[in-house]
């Protein structure tokens, strides 16, 4: 008798898991992500070794920062792109709608401040050779999909995520003929923190203006 | 529908060990060993805590692997990073072992498992099987925590004796022991069922 092949046989009828289950375990990982670059921006010695996340910042940082993870996992369903949860520290002064700050390495930063403007920032940032679609949803909606042909996990090489509503994006990456699209959802307009998740894209040819339906709607 | 392309290769050829290196310096990085893993350590969690549970302690023992991915070592996992995982799959698991062992608990009693809905033509089929299934879940229930280890990460995950050893950080003359202690206890619950079916294990 082959105790283990009866073994093997039990439980093979579990289901696979889930998108939703993949999408929320892959945001939590980009807000732990994102979270350790943000304590590691705090810590005085660069050029140390990776810190190791565990240790002093880690929760520290994660008590002052107030992750939102709403939206994310149905966003992420769509596809494969970069999805960041917004994590604004009640430090960041809401002047402007967004800051856009052109780096030395030739990178550009942009920090979203309030969920207004898109139009302005998407011009801004062609004139700093980005092109780019910005689209602000409110919470329950999202744009009907795919209004472009994605490209896919490419957009890891032109966005990074900062501490908060902030990305790094790096324009070179960004191949004539390709769209940045970044679509973030929130809940007041007014304050970076209501955002819930913003994703990114990277697409090749025309991209198809944002037609809102009601998140529950089903994905065509 | 328009076309999706596919992500680029490059990501995809890249060893465990290259892409937890650099995650170290690129924390968002590590999705991508999520992505190559995430559904082997599911279903391992899914097959031992159930269903329910599973999506939860997916996250969790991936929360805790990137946290602690400065301690990867390709010396000790050395065919992959699946093997580290599961180890702290299990280790979510043992925090976790009160709901694993009532599962246990309440299919050794019942035969069938309490939290997968069954499709009702397959009811029949199944039949021969609960009795089996009963035995067996009877063991796991009472097996040592090492020892369910051992033996679930062998016929569940299949792992080799030295993946094991990397998972649960212990020698393999222990695994050896370990696996040779549990395959023993299954096999006489099994052989005695042989001799009376109807025996109640449970």
């Amino acid at each position: 008798m082959d105790e283990i092949k009866l073994l093997s046989s039990m439980g093979t009828d579990m289901p696979p898991v889930s998108e939703q289950a993949r999408a929320r375990t892959r945001s939590l990982l980009l807000a732990a992500a994102t979270d350790e670059r943000a304590s590691a921006a705090e810590t005085p010695s660069r050029s140390a070794p990776p810190l190791p996340p565990a240790r002093a910042g880690w929760f520290r940082s994660q008590a002052r920062r107030r992750l939102k993870l709403g939206l994310v996992a149905t966003a992420l369903v769509l596809s494969a792109m970069i999805v960041l949860p917004l994590t604004t520290g009640a430090e960041n002064p809401a002047h402007a709608a967004y800051l856009l700050t052109k780096n030395p390495g030739g990178t550009i930063t942009i920090t979203i401040n309030q969920f207004t403007d898109a139009e302005k920032l998407e011009q801004d940032l062609r004139r700093l050779g980005v092109a780019a679609v910005v689209d602000y949803v409110p919470e329950g909606k999202r744009c009907r999909e795919p209004r472009a042909r994605y490209l896919g996990a490419s957009v890891n090489r032109v966005v990074q995520g900062n501490v908060g509503a902030s990305f790094t994006i790096h324009p070179e990456t960004i191949e004539a003929g390709q769209t940045l699209v970044a679509t973030a959802t929130f809940n007041d307009p007014t304050d970076a923190d209501s955002g819930s998740a913003i994703g990114f894209e990277l697409a090749e040819g025309p991209v198809a203006p944002c037609v809102q339906l009601d998140s529950d709607q089903a994905i065509e | 529908m328009m076309d999706r392309s596919t992500p680029p290769e490059i990501e995809i050829e890249q060893s465990d060990t290259s892409l937890i290196d650099r995650s170290l310096r690129e924390p968002e990085i590590f999705a991508l060993v999520f992505d190559r893993h995430g559904g082997q350590v599911h279903r391992y969690l899914a097959r031992r805590a159930g269903p329910a549970d599973a999506d939860d302690l997916m996250s969790e023992t991936f929360l805790q692997a990137f946290k602690q991915r400065d301690r990867f070592t390709s010396s000790r996992s050395p065919t992959g990073a699946l093997p580290w995982l599961l180890g702290i799959a299990t280790n979510v698991l043992r925090m976790h072992q009160r709901s694993e062992t009532r599962r246990w608990a309440a299919m050794a009693r019942t035969g069938t498992d309490p939290a997968v809905p069954e499709p009702t033509d397959q009811v029949a089929a199944r039949v021969d099987a609960e009795v089996t299934y009963r035995l067996m879940a009877g063991v796991l229930e009472e097996l040592a925590d090492g020892d369910r280890d051992a033996l679930l990460l062998f016929a569940w995950a299949g792992l080799t004796y030295e993946e094991i050893s990397a998972a649960l950080g212990v020698p393999v003359g222990t695994v050896r022991s370990r696996l040779h202690r549990a395959r023993l206890r299954l096999r006489t619950a099994l052989s005695a069922t042989n001799d009376d079916r109807y025996d109640d294990h449970g």
